[in-house]
C-alpha cells in the first residue's frame, strides 16, 4: 500500500513538472483533448499547474461578463434556429407523406381496385405495370414508382435537377418513403408510421421552442432590463440584402409569435396529452406494476393533471436566472 | 470638418465621465443593447472606460484560450445541426411539391377531363353559387374545389393524423392549406408583362430544389471548414472539437443547447460524412445549374464561385485567423 501511494505520488511530481513547463497555447491544446474525453481531472490538473501572473488590466468582471453575456445571446438565437428549422422539417415531413397517401389513394381509384395499399402500407401493385427499378427495389414499390414517373412525364413541368438518369430513383425514393406513411397501429409488429412520427416530432419540437421562446424572452425582459429582439440581436450577425444564408436566421419576437400562434393545436393537444397521462397517473399504480411507490406515482398524477407549458417556463427563468447571479458581473 | 471633430471630442468628454462611473452589472447592460444596434464605436468606449484592475490570476492566455475554443465549438455544433435540419427540412419540402403536382395529374386523369390544370396551375372551377363544396366560400373557388376533392380522397386513406378529428370530413384546416400549395407549385406566368425578359418564373419546386442545393453547399463549406480547422489548427478531430463542452450535467440544465429537437440525431462527423455522399448529385450539379439560370434570367454569367473544398479551406482560415473577434 505504502509503495503504491508513493509510485502516484512519484507519479504526480512529474506530470506536475512536464505540465507547469507547458506554454498557454500547448495547455489549451491538451484541454480540448482532455475536454473531448471527459477527463476532469486531467483538465483540473491542467488548471492548477498553469502559472499565475500578476496583471493590471481592465475589470476582468466586465471583459468577462461580456463575452459571457454575448454567449448567452449566441446560444439564444441557436437554439431558437435549430427548433424552429426543425418545424419547418417535420411540417413539411407531415404533409409531404400526406400529399404522398393522397396520391396513392388517387391512383387506386384510377385503376378501379387493381393497385391497393393497405392500412400498413404494403402496396399491391397490377403486375401489368412495369417494374424497371432493378432488384434492389421491392417489386411493388418499383411499378409504384414506375407510374409516379409516368405520370410526372405527363406534366409540362421540370424538376430544377431533373436529369435522365436522376429522375429514376428519385421517383422510387419518393414511392418507398410514401409507403412508410401508413401503419397507424403501434402493434408489436408495426412501428407508427413516418406521418404519425413526423407529427409527434413536431408536436414536442413545438413544444421545446414554446417553452425557449417564452423563457428568452422573460429572461431578457425580467433579468436583463430589455426586449427580446435586443436580446437576440446583440449576437446576430448584419444581414446583407439578397443573402443566401440557409438558416432561418435573425429570429425576431414577431416571427416567433407567428409561428407558435400558427402551431397552437399542437400546444394545446400537448398539455391536454400530459393532463391525460395525469389522470390515469393520479388514480395509483396499475395494478401490474410491482415495486413502485404508489403514493408518489399518484403525487405525480396530480401535478400532471394541471400540467401547464407556463410553469415549467416560470421554472426554467428562475433557474437561468439564478445562473446568470452567479456569473461574473451580473 | 474641425467641427464635427470638435463635436466628437466633446461628445467623448461627457460619455467619458458618464461612462467611467458606471458599475460593472450596469456597463455589460450598456454592453448588450450597444451590441443590439452594432454600435462598435461606443461599444470600445464602453471597454476603454472600464476601470483598470490589479489582479493575481491564473495565466489568462490559458483560460481565454479555453472561452474561446468552448464558444467556437458551440458555434461549430449549432450551425452544422442547424444546416443537416435545413438540408431534411428541403427534401421534404422538395417531396411534398412533387407529391402534391402527381396527386392533380391523378386527380385530372380520374375527372376524365373535367379538371384540367395548365402548366401554370390555373384550371377553370365551378362557380361557388353552383357547387356545395365542403369549405364555403371562405376558400377562392379553385382551393375550395381542389380541397373537397382532396379531403374525398382522404376518406378513403388507411392512415391517420395524429390531431384529426373523429369525422374525417371535419379536417378543415389541412385541406384547403394542401390544396393552395398544390396550385401554387407550379411555375407562375409572367408574359403577360412585356418588359420582362422571362415569361414564367420557375416554380416553387424548382426553388424548393435549389434551396436544397445551396444549403448543401453551404453545409459542405462549414462541415469541411470546421473539420480543417478542428485537425490543422488545433490537432483534434471534428468529433473531439464538437465534444469539447459537453459537460456532463447539461442533460439536467433547462434549455440545455445539445437536446436536439425531438428525433434529429447530434451532427457528428460520420452523419455530415453520409447526407453529403447521398446528395452528391446536387453538389456536382450546383454549379451548372446556376449558370442556366443566370442564363434564363438574362444574366451575366455567374460570378465563378470557388471550388468548393477551396471555399472550405478559406473557411477554415477564416476562422483561425479571426479566432472570436466579434466579441
Amino acid at each position: 500500500m505504502k509503495r503504491l501511494t508513493d509510485l502516484r505520488h512519484d507519479v504526480k511530481n512529474v506530470q506536475d513538472n512536464v505540465l507547469g513547463d507547458l506554454d498557454a497555447d500547448e495547455r489549451v491544446r491538451m484541454f480540448l483533448k482532455a475536454a473531448a474525453g471527459d477527463q476532469d481531472e486531467r483538465i483540473e490538473m491542467l488548471r492548477d499547474s498553469a502559472p499565475r501572473y500578476e496583471y493590471e488590466t481592465r475589470d476582468l468582471e466586465f471583459t468577462h461578463g461580456a463575452i459571457e453575456a454575448y454567449t448567452l445571446s449566441r446560444t439564444a438565437n441557436a437554439s431558437l434556429e435549430r427548433l424552429y428549422t426543425a418545424m419547418m422539417m417535420y411540417e413539411n415531413g407531415r404533409n409531404m407523406h400526406v400529399a404522398v397517401v393522397l396520391l396513392n389513394e388517387a391512383l387506386e381509384q384510377l385503376s378501379q381496385g387493381h393497385f391497393t395499399v393497405d392500412e400498413y402500407g404494403d402496396a399491391d401493385a397490377p403486375a401489368s405495370w412495369p417494374h424497371d427499378y432493378g432488384p434492389q427495389y421491392d417489386p411493388d414499390e418499383s411499378r409504384l414508382a414506375g407510374k409516379y414517373r409516368e405520370l410526372w412525364e405527363q406534366n409540362d413541368l421540370e424538376l430544377a435537377f431533373d436529369t435522365e438518369d436522376r429522375s429514376r430513383p428519385y421517383f422510387a425514393e419518393l414511392a418507398a418513403d410514401g409507403l412508410l406513411g401508413y401503419r397507424t397501429e403501434v402493434t408489436d409488429n408495426y412501428a407508427p408510421a413516418a406521418m404519425a412520427r413526423a407529427e409527434t416530432n413536431l408536436m414536442e419540437t413545438v413544444v421545446e421552442f414554446y417553452k425557449a421562446f417564452h423563457t428568452y424572452r422573460r429572461l431578457a425582459e425580467e433579468h436583463l432590463d430589455m426586449t427580446l429582439d435586443e436580446f437576440l440581436q446583440a449576437s446576430q450577425p448584419e444581414r446583407r440584402p439578397f443573402d443566401e444564408r440557409t438558416g432561418p436566421g435573425w429570429l425576431t419576437e414577431e416571427k416567433c409569435r407567428d409561428v407558435l400562434e400558427r402551431m397552437q393545436l399542437y400546444i394545446d393537444a400537448y398539455e391536454e396529452s400530459q393532463q391525460k397521462v395525469g389522470e390515469v397517473l393520479a388514480e395509483g399504480a396499475p395494478d401490474a406494476v410491482d415495486g413502485l411507490d404508489d403514493d408518489e406515482i399518484t403525487a405525480t398524477g396530480e401535478l400532471m393533471q394541471e400540467y401547464d407549458l407556463d410553469d415549467m417556463v416560470e421554472a426554467d427563468v428562475a433557474e437561468l436566472a439564478e445562473e446568470l447571479e452567479d456569473t461574473a458581473g451580473f | 470638418m474641425t467641427s464635427i471633430d470638435d463635436l466628437k471630442h466633446d461628445l467623448k468628454g461627457v460619455s467619458d465621465t458618464v461612462l467611467g462611473n458606471l458599475d460593472t452589472e450596469e456597463r455589460l447592460r450598456v454592453f448588450i443593447q450597444e451590441a443590439a444596434e452594432d454600435r462598435e464605436e461606443r461599444i470600445e468606449w464602453l471597454t476603454e472606460t472600464a476601470p483598470t484592475k490589479q489582479y493575481e490570476a491564473t495565466d489568462l492566455e490559458y483560460t481565454d484560450g479555453i472561452k474561446r475554443y468552448s464558444f467556437l465549438s458551440l458555434q461549430a455544433r449549432h450551425e452544422l445541426q442547424t444546416l443537416y435540419q435545413a438540408i431534411t427540412e428541403r427534401e421534404a419540402d422538395r417531396d411534398k411539391h412533387m407529391a402534391l403536382l402527381l396527386l392533380n395529374e391523378s386527380l385530372s386523369r380520374l375527372s376524365r377531363g373535367s379538371f384540367d390544370p395548365d402548366e401554370f396551375g390555373n384550371f377553370d372551377a365551378p362557380d361557388h353559387e353552383d357547387a356545395e363544396y365542403a369549405y364555403g366560400k371562405q376558400q377562392a373557388p379553385d382551393i375550395a374545389y381542389l380541397a373537397t376533392k382532396y379531403r374525398e380522397l382522404w376518406e378513403d386513406v388507411p392512415a391517420e393524423l395524429l390531431l384529426e378529428e373523429d369525422d374525417r370530413s371535419g379536417t378543415s384546416e389541412q385541406f384547403p392549406h394542401l390544396a393552395a400549395l398544390g396550385l401554387t407549385a407550379y411555375a407562375e406566368d409572367y408574359s403577360g408583362f412585356d418588359d420582362l425578359e422571362v415569361d414564367r418564373i420557375p416554380s416553387p419546386l424548382a426553388k424548393a430544389e435549389m434551396s436544397l442545393a445551396k444549403a448543401l453547399v453551404e453545409f459542405y463549406t462549414h462541415f469541411h471548414g470546421w473539420r480543417i480547422f478542428a485537425e490543422e489548427y488545433l490537432d483534434v478531430t471534428l468529433d473531439e472539437f464538437l465534444a469539447i463542452i459537453r459537460p456532463p450535467e447539461a442533460a439536467d440544465s433547462p434549455l440545455d443547447p445539445f437536446a436536439g429537437p425531438s428525433g434529429v440525431p447530434a451532427v457528428d462527423e460520420e452523419l455530415c460524412e453520409n447526407i453529403l455522399s447521398l446528395n452528391e448529385d446536387y453538389l456536382e450539379a450546383y454549379q451548372a445549374i446556376r449558370e442556366e439560370y443566370a442564363g434564363r434570367a438574362g444574366l451575366e454569367r455567374p460570378d465563378a464561385p470557388l471550388d468548393l473544398d477551396d471555399r472550405a479551406e478559406a473557411f477554415a482560415q477564416a476562422i483561425g485567423e479571426a479566432g472570436v473577434e466579434q466579441y
